[in-house]
């Protein structure tokens, strides 16, 4: 029984892997970590000495920027943008009805959607890890001034990295759901806006860090704050949530009827 | 006798208040090429959707290959290839890539991609984006989609909609050889019969969620053949109708001068003519029809519903 599922998994896997070949969603995850980075190297390499102190720690200026910049911004937005973009490609040539009338179980559809997203979304995160140590190790070669060559933070960088990819599984989740279940691309991302929007606006409210959408960006401040837990209580409450809208999507996903 | 490859038992199915399908019997014979004919919005589609499993019946029975469908989804699915509307196609990926993607899914050989693409003649364009095709190809590749897996029934709703006549013909030919040389039994649905006369072998006529005919092509011939019309040119048409009418046959008004009558014998055109005469009126000419296979597919579609358990529902299109 495990084994026909394995097996269905694998093909499923296999074949949505080809569909994102020549997409922008097949892009997206590398291009995106890549301009974050990139554009705080930029600033950093003309206007590091204004940013930095002298003699300070040159690192948690230059993590903190990016994750913050993400964290808040940019995560849940190219959540939605890449969610909508491989459920859209199933949306726009009509494919749902190929792929329930194929001789594979209907659970399989959306879970092998799932997981190629999160292995996109996983690919955006190994992407910008990279980036910021290659970017912050490239700085203290050219730049030797600022002092990154001096200090080495590469656990703290990756564990802050994995902080806000467990920060955002609950809105990766909820919009993976929501491109999923509708047509529309507009809506989805539109949707994907409005509840980041939501969360820069009433970011000062005192319950906050019970909105989905602040949890990415609770699980990055971890990195600054002295003495954090690896795990920030938003990110399980991330983690749970995911699990729940996932089983949600998936009892869904099984009894939809295709019109 | 033989059990049907595909048949439904009072398969019946709603949307909210709008009953879409009414206790339909459907019953698809191993090998032969079905033709599901009705006018738009009869219920094809709906019917297709609740074959494949894509949506649910509000009652009744879907069996293929003597098997419930609800019941034994994926195993009845690896048998059966589906074309629904519009082929769903990657534009943004090549026609072998297509394939590749449902070869995959599938876990099949890899050289299957090739025989199906010869079978659907579309090996020489393989390579080049979808997005490039045009519509008699994407339909062909949907075909080709189809038969990546050698399935034993091919559903295809309406193969040939938007297709040019040359189109139409290829795809009629398509049909042919796949049944005739590799034994696919075919389940296609098209609102225009004489787009699938000529390739098909057995005929059901839907109209208003309702199977009014089910049978062989030769058994809706044999209806046509019964269906005798004769077509009168008179001097005083509503003279003549009156006549006609007392007479206790059916009469249609074709145009000022011409009326078409429902006769069973040639005798009657006869009887017809000299009443007629007697009755003052100036005959002018008399020929003898009998009703087109496409006038008989109206005449089923534009008439109300009668018994839909009787296994030929005919009605001439006269009214009397």
């Amino acid at each position: 029984m495990t084994t026909t599922a394995i097996l269905y998994v694998r093909r499923g896997l296999s074949a949505e892997a080809l569909k994102i070949k020549n997409t922008w969603a097949l892009w997206l995850p590398v291009l995106a970590p890549l301009s974050v980075v990139g554009m705080t190297f930029l600033v950093f390499f003309f206007k590091g000495h204004l940013i930095l102190k002298p003699g300070s720690d040159p690192w948690f200026a230059w993590a903190g920027n990016n994750f913050m910049a993400s964290a808040q911004l940019l995560v849940p937005l190219f959540l939605a943008l890449l969610t909508a973009l491989v459920n859209g490609t199933e949306h726009q040539s009509g494919g749902w009805k190929q792929l329930y009338t194929l001789p594979v179980p209907r659970w399989s559809v959306f879970l092998t959607k799932y997981l190629l997203l999160l292995a996109l979304v996983s690919l955006a995160y190994v992407t910008f890890w990279l980036g910021m140590l290659g970017g912050g190790y490239l700085l203290g070669w050219l730049r030797p001034e600022l002092g990154f060559q001096s200090y080495h933070h590469v656990q703290s960088i990756s564990l802050g990295a994995f902080r806000i990819l467990l920060g955002s599984l609950s809105i990766f989740t909820l919009q993976f759901c929501l491109s999923f279940r509708f047509r529309s691309i507009g809506m989805s991302i539109g949707l994907g806006i409005l509840f980041t929007m939501a969360f820069l606006i009433g970011s000062r409210w005192e319950h906050i860090g019970y909105y989905p959408y602040s949890w990415p960006t609770f699980s990055a401040m971890a990195f600054q704050a002295k003495g954090a837990t690896w795990f920030v209580p938003q990110m399980w409450y991330s983690l749970g949530s995911s699990g729940l809208l996932f089983l949600v999507g998936l009892w869904d996903s099984c009894r939809r009827e295709i019109l | 006798m033989k059990e049907p490859l595909i048949s439904t038992h009072q398969l019946s199915c709603r949307y909210g208040s709008l009953e879409i399908l009414k206790d339909l019997h459907l019953k698809i014979p191993q090998g032969s090429i079905y033709g599901f004919l009705g006018p738009n919005g009869a219920g094809k589609t709906t019917t297709i959707r609740l074959l494949l499993g894509l949506i649910k019946p509000s009652a009744g029975i879907i069996r293929l290959f003597g098997q419930e469908l609800e019941r034994h989804r994926v195993q009845v699915l690896q048998r059966v290839g589906a074309l629904i509307e519009t082929p769903s196609l990657y534009k943004h990926l090549s026609g072998r890539d297509n394939l590749e993607v449902m070869r995959r899914m599938l876990g099949l050989k890899k050289s299957r991609v090739d025989e199906v693409l010869g079978i659907v003649r579309l090996r020489q364009v393989a390579h080049r984006p979808v997005k490039q095709y045009s519509l008699g190809m994407c339909q062909r590749l949907g075909i080709a989609l189809d038969l990546l897996s050698d399935p034993e029934v091919l559903i295809l709703d309406e193969p040939t909609n938007g297709l040019d006549p040359s189109g139409i013909r290829e795809m009629r030919e398509l049909l042919k050889e796949l049944n005739q040389e590799h034994g696919k039994t075919i389940f296609l649905s098209s609102h225009l019969l004489s787009e699938i006369e000529k390739t098909v072998t057995h005929v059901g006529i839907l109209h208003q969620g309702q199977l009014r005919f089910q049978g062989r092509v030769q058994e809706l011939q044999k209806a046509t053949q019964r269906a005798r019309t004769v077509e009168v040119e008179v001097g005083n048409v509503l003279l003549a109708k009156e006549i006609i009418l007392s007479l206790g046959h059916a009469v249609e008004t074709l145009d000022t001068h011409r009326l078409r009558v429902a006769v069973q014998e040639k005798e009657e055109a006869a009887a017809l003519n000299q009443f007629l005469v007697e009755g003052g009126v100036a005959v002018y000419n008399l020929s003898f029809t009998a009703q087109s296979l496409e006038e008989v597919f109206l005449s089923i579609t534009e008439a109300p519903a009668l018994d839909p358990s009787a296994k030929i529902h005919f009605q001439p299109i006269l009214q009397a």
